[in-house]
């Protein structure tokens, strides 16, 4: 064979190139391992207030996984909850249909049967006691739809104002602190103000667990830059406190000393803005102070050396964090249940908001006071819903007929429709419901018998209202106290909006159908209505009618939402609100000028709730818990959450992996406190207060402080709650969880 | 020099001397037909030889951070990993040299010897889309990434195994049913954040 030189080269190359060509035929070359999923959604988690996005795949009509959203605000992460949302569709124990009590047991019944028995109900309780006895306990997990329709429902109706619901137990005091500060409820801060704070001041928030993606956030941002700064004060050394710079343990109940004390620390030091508070601020004391001379005499009680041992801490820590909050940079304070589930929670709630008004650590970015929201749903869906028994939606209170007419105008009702005496908290309700104020309620999507304080009493006395109860699962512990169960839909098997901590909204598209006869909590109330005869009242019947509905409502106030379009909340990934034109982008810090389109043109700064656009410093003093030590109670309980469990457990429990990553509850004991007892982990102890009992294994450890034992209220076959004290907020109405008094005994086998 | 190089050289000079020596088998009337039937079946075996030298070549480089970075697809994504200011998984793993080289391949090779081909022919095919612009931006990573580039190296650490979750997740972890970019987030910016530098990426080639 002869070949010339260039024939060899030809050749070569030719033979490279057909081999090289074969990579670029489909399947030739092996590409990255096929994905499950054949579509990817968008959508939210079910769970927390954080609110991430998350992409949802489908295959086959079915949830096959679920990712975080990288072009969401949690770009991409996604808690150890968040991460199965995937089997949330397939959990066992979901209730496939109606169901009525009969005998003294729940029986199988069609829709039309259980809802004829609710109706019926419904007008016979309110021929004999009135409007006033109906009643209605909704969820900061319930879409916003269905929480706005619940709430006109009932309030325009049928007339009555007991409509309440579980946000009255996690957030009631943020929100009465906000609209007692600045006129008007929700945080002006926005999660990135994360990546602009230099200090982090974490009080009563066990981050690490219970806003998990948040807490890797502020991680990130410290691991950015060394100068940052976490401050965390918590009776319990929790995960969270494992990576502070500074962390403080006082007592149970007794943090209002700590924070008057670091305000009396930045007077005596000069570390307050005299300006920023003669500019935009007003000082209010309960004794008639009104400027800083009167605070001055107001806080002189809190000298950290007056009160440092009264919370078991020493002085010098607070001076240390009263200088770090007022000098940093940008000073950014996150609080959750440590703070709201106090008696004094309104009180914990506008001092925090003091120490930032003081120093001037607001409206900047990094620099802002930004409560945790617990529920998924609890500001969107309900607080600015006003889905709460002493509100109307967007901030309008019961109690003002200004408010009751324009609501009464804008739901097309005759005036006076609206009645003037907000209805019952969700502690009084219950009350009522077992002392027969209340004879028929209907309670959606919440599990008040395993969550609400001094449980006992209440389960023994509810049982003579008539109550409906729309729930997914069949053994919520909410359903021992039913006479009528109807089954519902759960996350992607409905369609809604959720509204989380930063006011951001996020719409949830329906994917797949519910199982069994399941409906969606709206189809139940639209139902509810037509059978009362309220089908004209409760005219937008489908989740984009109503949101167009309450969408036009909030162009009537400060919360201002018209521009979101179901259209634009389809494509985009949320928006916060005040957002009044389709065109605007929504606002990431409130009452900024130049962010928040409400601002007047030429201001910085206006605080607008109030009418002279000025933020009330309030001087609260410290008042002791009502639950004291004593010989017979000589230790505190506090109850909180864990990570892998999402509140009452009745859907995290279920997933194998959560369950087994939590393990059961149990007593978390000091070690000292286990030392004088004689206990060891993993025996079983009785925690007894003056409300109630509870047997559960003991785990030593020092995380809680000595004196203080710790317990989750996720396990529903181990009520913590059964032994938690009742007391509340007067102003919120919001239980102190935080602090019950109780002994502590071994229990000999 | 190193062995890869000295493999390279080695390579090239066989192959060249292959082809001369061929050459000249073919012409000449010294050797005998047996070997100037076989001669020309070299032209068989050589572009086989270039073929694998020339991907061996294409492989190593691109083990390389740098070879990514010339790469205007994947350029953000190491603009991203060599930003220190940056906090996603990939900078950090850098800044804080938890990956000492190789950044860009260690996290996206498949342990083991298929893996380590799988994930070479992967580069390839990417290479060869490159090169005919047979793609469309943004990039976006459709697959299943593989848990086994994490597990790797956190199986086993005291942090990894501090997690109770990690463990009750264990065998979805291990077969991919989770992935740990599910919790952990997406490595790289989005489509949203991604930039290409320049500065940087002329101190880096
Ligand atoms: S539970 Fe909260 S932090 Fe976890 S994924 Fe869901 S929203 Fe995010």
């Amino acid at each position: 064979m002869d070949l010339t030189r260039r024939e060899v080269l030809k050749l070569c190359g030719m033979g490279a190139l057909g081999v090289s060509g074969l990579a670029t035929l489909p399947g030739c070359l092996p590409s990255n391992s096929p994905a499950l999923a054949e579509t990817w959604h968008k959508g939210v988690c079910r769970f927390c207030g954080v609110g991430c996005g998350v992409m949802i795949g489908l295959r086959d009509g079915k949830v096959v996984e679920v990712k975080g959203d990288d072009l969401a605000h949690n770009k991409a992460k996604l808690c150890v909850k968040g991460s199965m949302l995937a089997e949330l569709p397939g959990l066992p124990n979901r209730l496939l249909h109606p169901l009525i009590r009969k005998n003294g047991k729940l029986t199988q019944a069609s829709w039309d049967e259980a809802m004829t028995r609710v109706a019926d109900a419904f007008q016979s309780t309110r021929q004999k006691l009135g409007p006033t006895g109906l009643a209605f306990y909704g969820s900061g997990q319930l879409y916003t739809q269905e929480s706005y329709t619940a709430n006109k429902l009932f309030k325009a109706g049928l007339k009555c104002n007991n409509v309440d619901g579980n946000p009255r137990l996690c957030m009631a005091s943020a929100a009465v602190g906000y609209v007692q500060t600045y006129g008007k409820d929700e945080p002006m801060g926005c999660y990135e103000d994360i990546e602009h704070a230099t200090c982090f001041f974490l009080i009563g928030a066990n981050a690490y667990e219970c806003h998990p993606v948040l807490f890797e956030r502020i991680l990130l941002r410290k691991r950015q830059d060394k100068r940052v700064k976490l401050i965390v004060i918590d009776p319990r050394r929790t995960k969270t406190a494992g990576y502070a710079d500074h962390f403080i343990q006082p007592l149970p109940g007794t943090d209002l000393l700590l924070l008057n004390a670091m305000i009396h620390v930045m007077l005596e030091d000069g570390l307050i803005q005299r300006d920023f508070i003669a500019e935009h601020c007003r000082i209010s004391g309960d004794g008639g102070a009104s400027d800083l001379a009167g605070s001055q005499d107001f806080y002189a009680d809190y000298a950290p050396e007056k009160v440092a041992e009264r919370m078991g801490i020493a002085p010098s820590q607070i001076r240390e964090i009263a200088y770090l909050f007022a000098r940093s940079e940008a000073t950014m304070s996150l609080w959750t249940m440590g703070i709201n589930q106090r008696t004094q929670g309104t009180y914990l709630n506008n001092t925090l908001h003091n120490l930032h008004l003081m120093t001037g650590q607001i409206c900047r970015p990094g620099a802002t006071p930004l409560s945790l929201t617990g529920q998924g749903n609890a500001c969107g869906g309900v607080r600015d819903t006003g889905t709460l028994s002493h509100l109307l939606p967007a901030g309008r209170l019961i109690k003002k007929p200004a408010h009751r007419a324009i609501v009464e105008k804008l739901w097309k009702v005759a005036p006076g429709t609206i009645s003037p005496k907000p209805g019952f908290h969700a502690m009084e309700l219950f009350k009522a419901m077992g002392d027969g104020r209340v004879g028929c309620a209907l309670i959606m999507a919440s599990n008040p018998m395993q969550t609400l304080p001094n449980l006992r009493a209440f389960r023994e006395k509810v049982k003579d209202c008539f109550i409906c109860v729309a729930e997914p699962f069949a053994d919520a512990r909410t359903l021992e106290i039913a006479d009528v169960v109807l089954p519902s839909a759960l996350w992607v098997e409905k369609e809604g909006v959720y509204g989380q901590t930063e006011r951001r909204y996020q719409l949830l598209e329906k994917l797949i159908d519910p199982p069994g006869e399941a409906r969606s909590d709206l189809d139940i109330l639209v139902d509810l209505a037509k059978r009362l005869g309220l089908a004209d009242l409760i005219s937008a019947q489908t989740p984009e009618a109503v949101w167009d509905e309450w969408r036009q409502f909030s162009a009537t106030s400060k919360y201002n939402f018209s521009g979101m379009t179901y259209d634009r909340l389809r494509k985009e990934r949320g928006l916060q609100w005040p957002c009044p034109t389709e065109d605007h982008p929504g606002t990431k810090r409130r009452f900024v000028g130049g962010d928040d389109p409400l601002v007047p043109k030429g201001k910085k700064i206006s605080f607008y709730g109030k009418p002279d656009h000025k933020a009330v410093i309030y001087l609260r003093p410290y008042e002791p818990t009502p639950e004291s030590r004593s010989k017979a109670f000589p230790l505190f309980l506090t109850t909180g959450r864990v990570l892998e469990q999402w509140h009452s457990g009745t859907i995290t429990d279920k997933v194998p992996e959560l369950s087994r990553a939590s393990g059961r509850a149990r007593f978390e004991i000091n070690l000292q406190d286990a030392h004088r007892h004689d206990i060891v982990s993993g025996q079983r102890v009785r925690v007894v207060s003056a409300f109630g009992e509870l047997t559960m294994e003991a785990f030593v450890s020092d995380g809680p402080k000595a004196g203080v034992i710790f317990a989750s209220f996720f396990d529903s076959k181990r009520l913590i709650n059964e032994v938690v004290a009742p007391h509340f907020d007067p102003f919120s109405k919001q239980p102190e969880f935080k602090v019950t008094a109780v002994r502590l005994e071994k229990v000999l086998a | 020099m190193d062995i890869v190089t000295t493999i390279k050289i080695a390579g090239f000079a066989v192959i060249l001397a292959g082809m001369v020596l061929c050459l000249i088998i073919m012409r000449s009337d010294y050797y005998s037909p047996v070997y100037k039937r076989i001669a020309p079946l070299t032209f068989l075996v050589l572009p086989v030889l270039v073929i694998v030298l020339g991907n061996y070549h294409v492989f190593e480089g691109s083990q390389k951070v740098s070879s990514c970075l010339r790469c205007h697809v994947m350029a953000p994504m190491a603009m991203d990993m060599i930003n220190p200011e940056s906090t996603t998984l990939a900078a950090r793993h850098y800044k804080n040299r938890w990956i000492a080289k190789k950044q860009c391949f260690t996290c996206h090779k498949d342990y083991g010897l298929n893996g380590t081909i799988k994930a070479k022919l992967d580069g390839f095919r990417h290479l060869v889309k490159y090169s005919l612009g047979s793609y469309t931006l943004p990039v976006r990573f459709r697959g299943r990434f593989n848990n086994q580039n994490c597990l790797e190296c956190h199986r086993g650490t005291q942090k990894f195994e501090g997690i109770k979750s990690h463990h009750t997740l264990r065998e979805r972890l291990e077969s991919n049913k989770t992935n740990c970019t599910h919790c952990h987030g997406f490595p790289h910016p989005n489509p949203i954040e991604r930039h290409h530098g320049e500065a940087q990426t002329v101190s880096l080639k």
